[in-house]
Parts: C-alpha cells; sequence; structure tokens
C-alpha cells in the first residue's frame, strides 16, 4: 500500500485545477496539506469527509487517523454528556490549562447517544466511552465523534440469576488496544470465588478470555485506567486493597491503602499520572479536600495525604454538591456541580500551590439547565473508523 | 567580531535586500547550513520567498530571537503576540507564510502558520477554497454522506 502522502500528491495533481484561486503559485506539499488537517476539529474532518470522494478516502484512512489521534492528546478536549430523560447529548469543548479570570468556553455539539444505551457513562480513553448499567447487562463503548458503537455481549454463565458482574474499560498506550476486563462472582458468596475475563477491542478474535487467576475479590466504586494500568476497589474479608490490572500483560497485582484510609470512601481519580484517592470533609465553616497520592518511591508504594482547605467554591448556592471532574496536567483540581440550577454552566479550576478558584464559563449548553451533567478531561477526539466493523466481524 | 560579521543581508525573490542581525537569521535552518557551509557571502539570495512575505518572516524571527535571548519576555507574551502576528493575515498570506517557513526551515513559524490555517478552515466553502477543488458526489451520495455526518453540519 502507498503511504499516504504518496497517495495523496499523485491523487492531487489529478483533482487541483490550473485555475488556481490562491494567488501563490506553489501549491502546498501534501505532508503540510496533512499537517494542517491534523490540526483541525473532528467536527471540521466530518464536514471535509463530505466534500469529495477523494477527500472522504484521505480523511478516513488508518494512517491519518492515528495521526490525527496523536495531534488530538496534544490539544485535549472537555467532554460534556447531558443526560435528558435516558438520552446523552453530548459535547466538548477546548481544556485551558491555567484559565484566566472570567474565561469562558464554547462547547460545541457531536452526535447523541441512543436511547437504549446504558445511563452511567465512564471517562474517556482514547477517543472511546464505556457506557453500563446498574441493573442491565448491556454494555456499550462508543466513539461520540463518528458515532460509532460496539455493543458488548458479556461472557456467557451458568445459572446467571446467581452472577453478578462488574465490567472496566482500559486502553493500553503501548500496545494499543482497548479492553475491558468483567469479573463475575456469585451474589451470596463474600468475597466470592471470581472469574475474570477479558476482551480486546479490534482483535479479530474478539472473544472473552478467562484466564488469568488473582486472589478473590470484590470490586467495587469507580474504576480508573492510568498509563495501561486499570485500579479499582477490591474488598477481602476483612480489608480493602486497591486492585491493579496491568491490561498489556494481563496481569493483577494489589496495592495496600493507608491505615488512615481505612473507611475507604474516596473516588479514585487520576492525579497528574498518579493513582489518586479523593473525599470531601464538609465543615460548618469551610470545606475541606482530602487527597491521597500514590507515590512510587524506589519501587515501594507510598500513599501521601495532603489536605486542601477549599476558598469560596460555593458561592452564594447551596447545597454546594461539587464533585471533582479531573485534575490537569499542571496540576489543577476541576470541579463542577452535578446539578445546577443557573443557566450558565460554570467549572471551577482550583490551584493547589496558590490556593486559588478560577471559575470559567462554558457556553452552548444553556438549553440543559436542571440537567445531569457529566464531565470529563483529556478528551482526546478520536475519528478512527474501523473499531465497530472489526468487532462485529467476530 | 566586527559589526559586519554580525550582519548579514537577505534578498528575496524579487530583489529587495534585508539587512539582519545574524543572530535572528540563524533561526532559518536553511540559511544556518548556508552560513555553516560558507557557500555564500555575507548576502544570501531567497529565490523562494517574496520581499513581502521575507519581511514579515523577519518581524516574527527578530521577536523570537529577542526572546531566546534575554527571557524578559513571558512565553505568555509571546503567544499573544504570535496570536496577533497570523490573526489579520489573509489566507493568500497565510499559504505563503507556510511555504517561506517550510523552505526556510523555521519550525515554530512553520507549527504557527499551519495552526493558523487549521483554525480558519472550518467550513466547506473554506476547505473548498483551501483546495480548490470540486465536489464529484452524486446527488444521492451526497444527500447520503450528509446525513451520515449530521451532526457536523448543525451550526
Amino acid at each position: 500500500m502507498k503511504n499516504l502522502e504518496q497517495q495523496f500528491s499523485e491523487d492531487l495533481l489529478i483533482t487541483q485545477s490550473s485555475n488556481s484561486v490562491r494567488e501563490c503559485s506553489d501549491p502546498i506539499p501534501s505532508d503540510l496539506l496533512i499537517d494542517i488537517f491534523s490540526r483541525v476539529t473532528a467536527k471540521s474532518i466530518a464536514r471535509f469527509r463530505c466534500v469529495s470522494k477523494y477527500w472522504g478516502s484521505i480523511l478516513g484512512r488508518p494512517d491519518f487517523t492515528e495521526l490525527f489521534l496523536t495531534k488530538s492528546w496534544t490539544r485535549p478536549r472537555i467532554l460534556f454528556a447531558i443526560q435528558v430523560n435516558n438520552e446523552f447529548f453530548v459535547y466538548s469543548s477546548p481544556q485551558p490549562q491555567n484559565p484566566v479570570k472570567r474565561c469562558s468556553l464554547v462547547a460545541t455539539r457531536y452526535n447523541y447517544f441512543p436511547k437504549y444505551f446504558p445511563s452511567e457513562i465512564c471517562p474517556p480513553l482514547s477517543g472511546l466511552v464505556f457506557l453500563h448499567e446498574t441493573g442491565r447487562t448491556v454494555r456499550v463503548i462508543c466513539n461520540p465523534v463518528t458515532g460509532e458503537s460496539i455493543t458488548l455481549r458479556m461472557p456467557t454463565m451458568k445459572r446467571r440469576e446467581l452472577i453478578e458482574e462488574r465490567c472496566y474499560f482500559g486502553y493500553d498506550p503501548i500496545s494499543k488496544q482497548f479492553k475491558v476486563l468483567c469479573l463475575t462472582c456469585a451474589c451470596y458468596v463474600r468475597p466470592a470465588p471470581n472469574t475474570h475475563w477479558v476482551l480486546t477491542l479490534g482483535n479479530e478474535n474478539c472473544l472473552w478470555r478467562s484466564t488469568m487467576e488473582c486472589k478473590p475479590h470484590d470490586a467495587f466504586g469507580n474504576g480508573i485506567c492510568i498509563n495501561g494500568v486499570l485500579y479499582y476497589k477490591a474488598g477481602f474479608k476483612r480489608s480493602f486493597m486497591i486492585a491493579c490490572f496491568d491490561l498489556r500483560f494481563e496481569k493483577f497485582s494489589f496495592i495496600e491503602v493507608d491505615r488512615e484510609m481505612i473507611e475507604f470512601d474516596q473516588k479514585l481519580t487520576n492525579y497528574k499520572g498518579k493513582l489518586c484517592a479523593h473525599r470531601f470533609i464538609r465543615g460548618s465553616n469551610q470545606d475541606e479536600l482530602e487527597l491521597w497520592v500514590l507515590e512510587d518511591i524506589a519501587g515501594e508504594h507510598k500513599w501521601s495525604k495532603s489536605i486542601c482547605v477549599l476558598p469560596g467554591l460555593c458561592y452564594d448556592e447551596m447545597p454546594n454538591r461539587f464533585c471533582i471532574v479531573g485534575v490537569t496536567d499542571v496540576g489543577e483540581i476541576v470541579f463542577s456541580r452535578s446539578f445546577q440550577t443557573n443557566p450558565t454552566f460554570y467549572l471551577f479550576y482550583y490551584n493547589i500551590e496558590s490556593n486559588t478558584c478560577t471559575r470559567v464559563e462554558i457556553q452552548g449548553l444553556e438549553e440543559f439547565v436542571r440537567r445531569p451533567k457529566h464531565v470529563f478531561l483529556d478528551y482526546a477526539e478520536n475519528m478512527t473508523l474501523n473499531y465497530a466493523s472489526v468487532f462485529k466481524a467476530s | 567580531m566586527s559589526k559586519s560579521e554580525k550582519k548579514i543581508v537577505l534578498k528575496s525573490l524579487d530583489n529587495e535586500a534585508f539587512e539582519v542581525e545574524k543572530a535572528v537569521a540563524l533561526q532559518s535552518q536553511t540559511i544556518w547550513v548556508m552560513c555553516e557551509d560558507k557557500c555564500v557571502g555575507n548576502e544570501i539570495p531567497l529565490e523562494n520567498v517574496t520581499g513581502q512575505i521575507l519581511a514579515k518572516v523577519i518581524d516574527y524571527c527578530k521577536k523570537h530571537a529577542v526572546v531566546d535571548g534575554d527571557g524578559d519576555e513571558s512565553s505568555e507574551e509571546l503567544k499573544n503576540w504570535d496570536t496577533e502576528f497570523t490573526k489579520n493575515m489573509d489566507q493568500s498570506t497565510l499559504f505563503n507564510m507556510i511555504l517561506a517557513a517550510n523552505y526556510l526551515n523555521i519550525k515554530s513559524l512553520l507549527n504557527l502558520t499551519c495552526q493558523a490555517v487549521a483554525d480558519k478552515t472550518k467550513t466547506i466553502d473554506e476547505f473548498h477554497t483551501f483546495l480548490n477543488i470540486e465536489n464529484n458526489f452524486t446527488p444521492e451520495e451526497e444527500a447520503q454522506i450528509c446525513q451520515e455526518n449530521l451532526w457536523a453540519f448543525d451550526d
């Protein structure tokens, strides 16, 4: 197969007509054109694919979409999923770093997710989101940009009514593979002798595999994927640990939690590439945020605790139900209100070092007042087209 | 080093001469190589760049040379300057700037101008103008493909 540039230069000779509207005499070299297109938004690419057959094929080629994804990572966006009855409306906006006061961002719209999709949405990984819903067996992996979706068939098990399953979605940046980890266990035995299944997306023999062995444990809470490792809370008879599942080698390991974390009601987040468990401590005068960051010191895991006193986040609104959206590369913690009655939707950037908080207005979501909004950082637009077709073939 | 050695003359396609500090000109890898090879004298002919474009390229290089030198200006200010620099350029100028940055091999300027074109190319019309191409879909095909990508046309 010819590479993208060769194909491009040959075809361009045919498609470019002689009476160029451009004043410059030389055409822009093909590598530069490809460079330029890898910098536009996914929405523009979707438009340009409709321009001509030729452009439809060039902008749909795997080598272009891969370049586009690589560039997307360097300009991450904020993803918004707004639930209206059973439907999700999906938007994204640029993701600022160190936003200035009175900064506002414009959210642009993607396809909406159909009604039959599950209603709980996990943080996006390399452009794809994973949807599930308590009490429903259907799980969907979806690309908000291309609108492609894949419905997962769960591994078949005997005596289904006694089985509980929990799924975590992960991405390994080295092998560039998406995987789903499914833990199944019998409902009434704790901790249950469980079975672990793994599925690789895009693999031609895309089937659930059950090959790993590990200590029986209960999985609970939100899972999070950082640099090819899935983390989630694991419960044993009398203790809790953090389960780590290496997506590349498909191996389990467990990390002990600090004694002080014993209640373990923290949520897991990605803190500048490190695992972090956080929780709010609400006081009568002020709110505090407790952060436990997992440090790797000479190969040993160590939890380091810090407490931040949150400044004037609440403004005049009560109850101040904030949730952490995520942490930016420079260490700002981004908050949103999951339920907001104001017509204007805001995000709050909290800088730990300067102990300051900046309010960022999000425009374009005005019609969704009082609708629950899910917000995610570091969303990379992914224009790859073939996930679904590869998957269906299996 | 004498004063004359610190300066260099760049000559455009249309024979316009620009005397600039060597440090400014050497941001161009192409000029740097030319100077290293000593294949040119103090005057460097640039056959692919017009005087109008070269003047802009030199403005850019001057700004960036100063900043790299003393580090007085914050990267934030420099970023704002870059934004202003490309903001009011028309498409034809931007294209020529891209070609010049590519020919002169100035990575940061190429990056800046490519991004500026990308930011200004959003609608189908802009794309058509950009590439000067025609639509070769049949009306049925066009209707279908636009239907599939409907979300991309809603504003």
